[in-house]
């Protein structure tokens, strides 16, 4: 045949092969649950800088959506299915994924694990009217509109540091004030909760920030910031960080010693707190919303990593310990109470008795672990709100004691809501 | 390039032709006619990773022509794709100015800062030229990021959609035809750049610099000619990609970015202009289908959601190594030698 | 005043991991003229190898040392082999992109094993801080200094005096000369692979007791590309001096400025760098070339 046919032929061929594919991608009109599967886009990031701290929140919603599944048979009659991308913590790419959480996973619900993809994804959200929730609320630092499809499902960290001040405040016996450090991290999330915690120790609370330091996601040596923080002798140090960074700084603050003289407090050390005016005995098994947290109990540190060594120094005669990630299990709970709401904009309330049985049940069986402590939803109509924690006590031969404390986050005072520190 | 039997160059214009028969006119006319109708028949997720392709393949455009063609190795290209999104960001929410005038001022910009950062290689080659390069990526980075006043810090700036008259070019299926009117004339511009005296003066530098001196062209003026073009190429897809996305954040624009720049066009093929297509559909179809693999599995195998996706992070790896490995002068010349072999065939010597 | 000497120690502690990291870089590069950046990577892996002897298995931390500086040797031979052996002669860049290759795979093999969550090494030193001149310094950066010390004198050496040292530099010189006056080029690659690797265990060693042994200890690697350049990059004695005025500045910078300049530290490196690079062309020890044009 002609030399003309030839060609006309390879590049018909080839006309196919592209156009099919691109053709085959075509999306359909957008529909609800279809066939009784309602399917959870999960926007995270499983190999980049936090993974250490998304990886535990994916385990545990895969945990979460087959408890749901198989015991309590769906939500709302349906079978849940959970399609996750791995977004690598770049903003580009969480754009992708989501245009193709959306348009072609035709997912009707998108968890975004990271609170940084959360600026890029907005307008996305808001054109698609796709119910996003994030890991905290910084919708309320991005251009707000009422119709807002972006919702958090965990207070926002300045909130809760505002609960931890408070309880500092509680229970602060010293004359002088408390001398408080801050370990930000150059990320939005960890920005946006050193201003207002800045203002509130500057106006509402008159507490010395003696120290303030900065390290970067790429961090891999941070001994000047952590000699800076011990130079300064601070009682408290807010560290409103996140995954492979974190490891490293308290690493590296364990190492120099800092954590002697120095309380860390981690994003969600509320509830430690409240734990510890419990049952001050208790120091083992305590989890905070990332497995990282740091927590000092009497003379001791415990952090993932190091507990083994550390733990067997300090306390060869205690039980070993057993880390729990439990408080992930809070954002798929927020997230299945969000969706049983349909997708409305609502407020929610707290983890039920039947949740942390399950939770107790299937992670903290035959472990020594001594309490369980999650966060729970709260209110996205009003900004402020409670913060419930719900603290359970366990025996060692696995009993069951559900207390429950309240650690009320008083409202940010007038003044705070014209100051625009919200805005970076 | 080969032509078929019974035509032949009688002038200098059918010599240096880019498209010389009428079936390469043909094939070009129904290719962009093709490429037109992409949008109707697409679906919106793949429409945005290809616009996104279009404007990474500008944006290659220009770090071919600096280091394929001129040799000057950069490992900074992604920082000025950032500078010219930001600028155009800039320029259209901050001066107001219109989005098809700011586009190309964007462009302009980031030409001249690559300007400025090419003002290094006159004193250093190699990977030396690398370091400064690598340099400029992370001081630049750093004050796009800090600079909070400007462009927004870690939050980014909103970039705003393109408007006509009354048209706004919001949704992906028009604004795919932006950057596809865009990416046709950058990519004249390229290959006429190529193939014109700058081109052969980038060569020349590229091949032997002594040489180059000695035969008489400019090399402190062709080097920084190919700075500024190459980033100005940068900040052309930079300044397109920001406005089809509607927002900009730093964190698109990493080191690992730039690397993945020099990567398109070394997959693609050193020193060609069909290289860049190559490399860069190539290393998206990847990236994405490996996306997508990780999505469909892990619907398959709730609760192996960690064990994939570094999965897919390590058969992305051993695609480009074992690619790397049996060609690595890129898949040009895999497509150039295909062409021979079809048009040999049966004597294939 | 005692501050900036204690800044100083400090960062004279910190500089030395970072110049035995650099060791790696330069050692590849002076033999075989590709600038490897999955050096980081061989780091990581070698903590983790040091993770697996000493806790997995259980060996005794001394004993798990020596075995992994010789697994890492083997390892590197293994990549050399497999990997850069197809290589040789190619375009430098195509070299380059298959060492991010190397990087992309060793990171994803490094989650698939072990997981996200850090580990940590046995500790085999006392945690009390040591002082010296006013400074607190942890014991590790002690061992990290004596460490980079003996690994340069040992490499200084190598490279001057043994017949295999020389060879190498004759091979990154002009490989086909070096080949027609009898030298095995591959055998030179895979030595110089293999002590590279073994440089970047050592480091990795050091740097896992630092900050635990994670899946991001491969970006360790980018950070001591200042370092490198610095020093020059055929320049061992180079990757000591600009490990170390690295680690210096690096520390000044984040002390003094690091409050109100949020991340200067991480741009610091890169400006004394591009200021440096613009007087000294080659690097302080760079071997120069010279060129009138």
């Amino acid at each position: 045949m002609s030399k003309t046919t030839r060609v006309g032929i390879f590049v018909l061929m080839a006309i196919l092969l592209v156009a099919l594919p691109l053709a085959g991608c075509k999306e359909a009109a957008p529909s609800g649950p279809q066939e009784g599967v309602i399917k959870i886009g999960l926007l995270t990031d499983l190999t980049g800088p936090i993974a250490a701290s998304s990886v535990p929140g994916l385990e545990s919603m895969e945990d979460w959506w087959k408890y749901t599944n198989e015991e309590l048979g769906g939500v709302a009659g349906h079978q849940v299915e959970l399609v996750v991308f791995d977004a690598k913590y770049d903003n580009d790419l969480a754009v992708t994924g989501f245009e193709k959480l959306v348009n072609q996973d035709k997912v009707h619900y998108v968890w975004c694990a990271c609170a940084n993809y959360q600026p890029a994804i907005k307008p996305l959200v808001d054109r698609y009217h796709m119910p996003t929730s994030g890991p905290t609320e910084m919708a309320v630092l991005l251009p707000h509109t009422p119709d807002s499809f972006l919702f958090g499902s965990i207070p926002h960290y300045a909130d809760m540091y505002r609960c931890s001040l408070t309880w500092i405040k509680d229970n602060w016996e010293g004359a002088d004030p408390p001398r408080i450090g801050i370990m930000g991290l150059d990320a939005p999330f960890s920005k946006s909760t050193v201003k207002p915690v800045k203002w509130m120790l500057e106006n509402e609370l008159n507490w010395p920030i003696v120290a303030e330091e900065w390290m970067t996601m790429a961090a891999t040596d941070v001994t000047s910031q952590v000699t800076n923080l011990k130079n300064a002798n601070c009682d408290y140090v807010l560290m409103p960080l996140t995954g492979a960074p974190q490891l490293i700084f308290q690493k590296t603050a364990y190492a120099a010693g800092l954590t002697e003289s120095t309380r860390l407090i981690d994003i969600f050390i509320t509830m430690m707190m409240s734990f510890r005016q419990l049952d001050p005995e208790a120091t083992t098994g305590l989890m905070s919303h990332s497995p990282c947290a740091l927590l000092q109990m009497a003379d001791e540190v415990e952090a993932i990593g190091l507990i083994d060594q550390i733990h067997k120094q300090n306390r060869p005669d205690a039980p070993d310990l057993d880390w729990i990630r439990i408080v992930n299990y809070g954002g798929a709970i927020a997230i299945n109470d969000i969706f049983e709401k349909a997708v409305d904009k609502y407020g929610y309330g707290g983890l039920t008795g039947d949740n942390i049985k399950w939770i107790m049940e299937h992670k903290m069986k035959g472990s020594t672990a001594r309490g369980l402590l999650g966060p729970c939803p709260w209110s996205t109509e009003t900004h402020a709100g409670y913060h419930d924690n719900i603290l359970v006590k366990t025996t060692p031969d696995f009993g069951l004691e559900i207390l429950k404390l309240w650690q009320e986050m008083p409202p940010w005072p007038k003044g705070a809501e014209e100051v625009d520190f919200w805005r970076l | 390039m080969h032509l078929p039997c019974r035509t032949f160059n009688e002038t200098y214009e059918q010599d240096m032709a880019v498209f010389r028969t009428r079936l390469q006119w043909v094939l070009l006319a129904v290719g962009i006619a093709l490429g037109l109708c992409v949008p109707l028949v697409t679906g919106t997720y793949m429409l945005t990773i290809v616009i996104t392709a279009m404007t990474i393949i500008i944006a290659a455009l220009g770090i071919q022509l600096l280091t394929g063609y001129c040799g000057q190795i950069s490992v900074g290209h992604s920082v000025f794709v950032a500078v010219g999104a930001y600028a155009s960001a800039l320029l259209v929410s901050q001066a107001g100015l219109s989005f098809w005038i700011a586009v190309p001022l964007a462009g302009i910009v980031a030409g001249l800062i690559g300007l400025i950062v090419g003002l290094t290689s006159i004193r250093l080659k190699g990977f030396y030229l690398i370091m400064s390069t690598l340099a400029a990526q992370f001081i630049i980075m750093y004050v796009i990021i800090h600079w909070t006043s400007v462009t927004g810090g870690s939050f980014g700036m909103a970039a705003p959609a393109p408007k006509l008259g009354a048209i706004e070019f919001a949704t992906p299926s028009s604004y795919f035809y932006i950057v596809f009117v865009a990416l046709l004339m950058a990519t004249y511009v390229a290959k006429n750049i190529a193939r014109t005296s700058v081109g052969r003066a980038f060569v020349a530098v590229r091949d032997n610099d002594l040489a180059a001196e000695v035969m008489g062209v400019n090399l402190t003026a062709y080097k920084l000619l190919a700075f500024f073009i190459g980033c100005a190429f940068a900040g052309l897809g930079g300044a397109l990609a920001a406005h089809g996305r509607g927002v900009i954040t730093p964190d698109s624009y990493t080191l690992i970015q730039s690397f993945w720049y020099l990567g398109y066009i070394i997959i693609g093929g050193l020193g060609t202009i069909t290289g860049v297509f190559f490399g860069v559909i190539f290393v998206s179809i990847l990236n994405n289908g490996l996306s997508a693999i990780l999505a469909s599995l892990s619907t398959v195998f709730p609760g192996a959601g960690s064990l994939l996706a570094p999965l897919m992070l390590f058969i992305f790896g051993l695609v480009i190594v074992l690619f790397l490995t049996f060609e690595p002068r890129g898949l040009a010349h895999r497509w150039a030698i295909f062409k021979a072999y079809y048009r040999l065939w049966p004597f294939s010597h | 005043m005692s501050a900036i000497v204690e800044h100083l120690v400090i960062g004279i502690a910190v500089g030395s991991v970072y110049s035995i990291v650099a060791l790696g870089f330069v050692l590849i590069y002076k033999a075989t003229g590709i600038f490897n950046l999955a050096q980081g990577s061989l780091m990581c892996l070698g903590a983790y190898i040091c993770y697996v002897l000493s806790i997995t298995i259980g060996l005794p931390f001394y004993l798990a040392v020596v075995l992994t500086l010789a697994v890492a040797f083997l390892l590197g031979l293994l990549v050399e082999f497999i990997f850069l052996r197809r290589m040789i002669g190619q375009p430098h860049l195509a070299i380059l992109m298959v060492t991010i290759g190397i990087y992309l795979m060793v990171r994803g093999i490094v989650l698939i094993v072990w997981g996200v969550y850090s580990k940590s090494l046995p500790s085999y030193l006392p945690t009390q801080p040591v002082v010296v001149l006013g400074a607190n310094v942890l014991p590790i950066f002690i061992v990290g200094l004596a460490a980079a010390a003996i690994l340069f004198a040992i490499f200084i050496v190598f490279f001057k005096f043994t017949s295999i040292g020389v060879a190498m530099r004759a091979t990154q010189d002009n490989q086909q000369v070096a080949q027609s006056v009898g030298i095995s080029v591959k055998r030179i690659f895979g030595a110089s692979w293999a002590i590279a690797s073994l440089a970047a265990a050592a480091g990795g060693i050091i740097v896992g007791t630092i900050l635990s042994v994670g899946y991001s200890l491969d970006d360790f690697g980018f950070k001591v590309l200042p370092a490198v350049i610095l020093g020059g990059l055929e320049s061992v004695p180079g990757a000591l001096i600009g490990g170390l005025v690295l680690g210096i500045a690096e520390h000044f910078g984040a002390a003094y400025l690091g409050s109100w300049l949020i991340g200067i530290e991480d741009v610091i490196p890169f400006i004394i760098l591009l200021v440096l690079l613009l007087i000294v062309p080659y690097g302080l020890f760079g071997l120069k070339r010279i060129e009138r044009i």
